[in-house]
């Protein structure tokens, strides 16, 4: 994508923004809530944490860029194609993975191989988030609802089901019994789809091994 | 078992997107098969993460230059994001010589738009994929018995095993398996049960006995786009 700065319409910062992003860029203190931050992108679309993001992270990304480029307008072209990412796929942030900063770093990473590549005019066959993948769906791998159903009545699994962890116990329960989507559980639990969706696959699966290997 | 891993180096360099492409899809369909080198992979990506993090502030960047991104961001529309990722499924299959193989997600998408095959003396199929400018990639087939003729490297070569076996002098290798050819390396390689692999050669191989140099120059046609 290329950098649209001087086409965009103009939009105001509301100060509190603009101030912090006036300072100079200083270092993300270790663990600075980035993982708080980007779960709040995640899940609320919080433009104030984005914003917060922005400032902790365009820096560091623009150094990459540099380190990449060593070319200026590039630099900043990889802060857009990396900030606007994460501003869009933030959801697939699995906080149980990894932390913030690795997963903006592989974004970073990512939109710099492509737009490398591009340079290079190398065929578009393949994208960096193939070889990357930034977040897994792993719905193809979990039953269906009504199949799990009635994989809980019919094994008996209610027993089995308090052995699990109690965060992993919240979160089946949530969805299978209280047949809510994995949105609706993000939301209440304020946890990353992508955390949901993760708990929920350990689950099934140490569900699967407890009852002795039925697929 | 998978026997024949990326070196720790390799993994690091991978993780930091300086391998070519054709290298970085060999190094990803390997982590797809083998849980130790991903998690491996995933380590040193989070340590290359945290050196990124700890490098001191860049001096030159003025944040009033940055800050319009912000703006460009977040005034565009959001799009929806998909519930599950294209490259999700795992249930990509690729036919060949009669028989059936799965491909690692990366692989399919090199692959999904059909592979096209050319038939190579001693029951072996190339089928060459356009993944990067530095490598020539190829999906290469061996079919029972199948044997790709004594050639010497002359450059550097990964071979990516995605089903079945093949095996040389030096050993046998299995699916999962990432094995490296350095230059001057003179051997042949055999299956007995067929074998599908992902190939990236930085430079075409040569082959050195018999009939098969007739090939020559129809390898370094396949190398040329």
């Amino acid at each position: 994508m290329a950098y649209l700065s001087n086409t965009s319409p103009a939009v105001t910062i509301p100060r509190t923004i603009e101030a912090p992003l006036r300072a100079v860029a200083g270092n993300v203190k270790a663990g600075e809530n980035l993982d708080h931050l980007l779960t709040s992108v995640a899940i609320h679309r919080d433009r104030q944490a984005f914003a917060r993001l922005f400032e902790l992270c365009s820096g560091k990304v623009y150094g990459l860029g540099m380190k990449i480029f060593r070319n200026e307008q590039q630099a900043k072209e990889l802060v857009q194609d990396t900030m606007l990412t994460v501003w869009q796929k933030a959801p697939l942030f699995d906080s149980d993975k990894g932390s913030a900063n690795t997963w903006i770093y592989a974004v970073a990473r990512n939109r710099g191989f492509d737009m490398l590549r591009r340079r290079k005019a190398e065929p578009q066959c393949v994208s960096s988030d193939d070889i990357w993948p930034l977040g897994e769906a792993p719905e193809a791998e979990i039953h269906g609802h009504e199949v799990a159903n009635d994989f809980l009545e019919l094994r008996n699994l209610r027993g089995h089901l308090e052995e699990l962890p109690v965060a992993q116990q919240e979160i089946v329960r949530m969805v299978y019994l209280e047949d809510k989507t994995h949105q609706e559980v993000a939301e209440e639990l304020v946890i990353p789809l992508g955390t949901v969706k993760s708990r929920l696959r350990l689950a099934i699966n140490k569900l699967r091994e407890s009852i002795g290997g039925v697929q | 078992m998978i026997a024949y891993h990326p070196t720790s180096q390799e993994l690091l360099a991978f993780g930091s997107g300086t391998l070519t492409t054709g290298d970085s899809v060999a190094i990803s369909a390997h982590l797809d098969y083998c849980t130790s080198c991903a998690s491996k992979s995933g380590q040193l990506e989070a340590q290359s993460a945290q050196d990124w993090n700890n490098l001191p502030a860049q001096q030159d960047v003025d944040m009033d230059e940055l800050a319009p991104i912000l703006d460009t961001i977040l005034s565009a529309p959001l799009p929806e994001l998909p519930e599950s990722s294209p490259t999700a499924s795992s249930t990509a299959k690729v036919e060949v010589g009669g028989q059936q193989f799965e491909l690692p997600a990366v692989l399919d998408r090199l692959a999904e738009t059909g592979l096209n095959w050319h038939r190579l003396p001693g029951g072996v199929s190339l089928a060459k994929v356009k993944v990067d400018n530095e490598n020539l990639c190829t999906f290469l087939y061996m079919k029972p018995g199948g044997k790709v003729a004594m050639h010497t490297h002359v450059g550097k070569e990964t071979t990516l095993v995605i089903g079945g076996s093949f095996f040389d002098a030096a050993g046998e290798y299995g699916i999962g398996d990432l094995v490296r050819r350095g230059e001057e390396d003179t051997h042949t390689s055999q299956s007995n049960d067929g074998c599908l692999c992902f190939t990236v050669q930085d430079n075409p191989v040569v082959f050195t006995s018999g009939l098969s140099r007739l090939f020559n120059p129809l390898n370094k046609r396949l190398m040329r786009r």
